[in-house]
């Protein structure tokens, strides 16, 4: 009907956990990281998941190695500067060939107001490049769900390490409230 | 006489005996080759690199095998590397089940010769451990 309003889009943060519950990615670890807030609390809402709050990113590469050598799947979530704890321990991937999926949520990218998160951020995807990790950029809110499907389709199906690079401007910028 | 060093290879050798259903990961170098040397097993996942997360390989194991004993075998430095991983372990304190509708069950501990605890995850008979 002409007077209905258009079905808003779908909240990228909320189509998160389901695409991972559909992947059976059971474990999910993490840093804790406001633009991953919503996935996490509603996975560890969810009494078939399993949440471990880590206390450095690297641990969940070594933790869903271990995971799957036990049979089961996960998915790191963490944010840019996290990606540069990462470095040495991703050979671990290389080495083992386990399905490795991440998420980034990107900082230093997009009007950022703490400069201390520019060279970390900047540096993310090459970074992850360089230690041979496959990578997407989802900027607009609609390429999310799609993007994740594709590096879940990718890690699990090729036992490879995939990442998509959630764009600062997803999260939209940091107000201050007084 | 107090003090005195013990023969990590022997230890090893001891630790392994009668593994059962034990799980073994080992962080890089001697913790390696020790556990080799005491005889190759299917359930020994050896790391070579990736110094720092041996804890954590073995947490990763351990909360997707819940019904299973897991070891983790590895030498000073490399648990140093990943001092961390023994904070988030006991976040999770496997097998304690991370299902909340589950009863919990705490980690079991027995005091062995020396005076000093050993975590178990379940009731078994004491194998003589150094």
């Amino acid at each position: 009907m002409l007077d209905q309003p258009a079905a808003s889009p779908p909240d990228w943060r909320e189509q998160i956990l389901p695409l991972l519950r559909e992947f059976d990615a059971k474990h999910i670890v993490y840093v804790p990281d406001a633009g991953h807030s919503v996935a996490i609390r509603r996975a560890e809402a969810d009494d078939d998941m399993v949440t471990v709050a880590l206390t450095t990113e690297e641990e969940g590469i070594g933790y869903l190695a271990g995971a799957w050598l036990g049979g089961e799947r996960g998915a790191l979530l963490m944010q840019s500067s996290g990606v540069g704890n990462c470095l040495n321990t991703l050979a671990l991937q290389t080495m083992t060939k386990f399905p490795l999926l991440m998420l980034v949520t990107m900082r230093g990218d997009w009007a950022e107001f703490n400069p201390w998160q520019n060279p970390m951020g900047q540096a993310t995807e090459a970074a992850l490049k360089l230690m041979g990790v496959r990578t997407w950029r989802a900027d607009h809110p609609g390429d999310v769900a799609r993007l994740v499907h594709g590096a879940a389709t990718m890690a699990f199906d090729g036992d490879e390490a995939c990442a998509v690079l959630l764009g600062q401007n997803l999260i939209g910028e940091k107000k201050w409230v007084q | 006489m107090p003090g005195g060093t013990l023969d990590r290879r022997t230890v090893v050798a001891e630790l392994l005996k009668g593994r059962d259903e034990l799980l073994v990961v080992t962080g890089l170098g001697s913790a390696s080759y020790d556990a080799m040397a005491a005889g190759d097993d299917e359930h020994n996942f050896y790391l070579w690199a990736a110094m720092g997360s041996a804890a954590t390989v073995g947490f990763g194991l351990a909360m997707a095998q819940l019904d299973r004993p897991v070891l983790v075998l590895t030498g000073d430095g490399e648990m140093l590397m990943g001092l961390g991983a023994i904070a988030s372990i006991a976040q999770k304190r496997p097998p304690q089940s991370h299902n909340r509708r589950s009863r919990q069950r705490p980690l079991r501990r027995d005091r062995n010769a020396t005076g000093s605890y050993w975590p178990r995850r379940r009731t078994k008979p004491d194998r003589g451990r150094v």
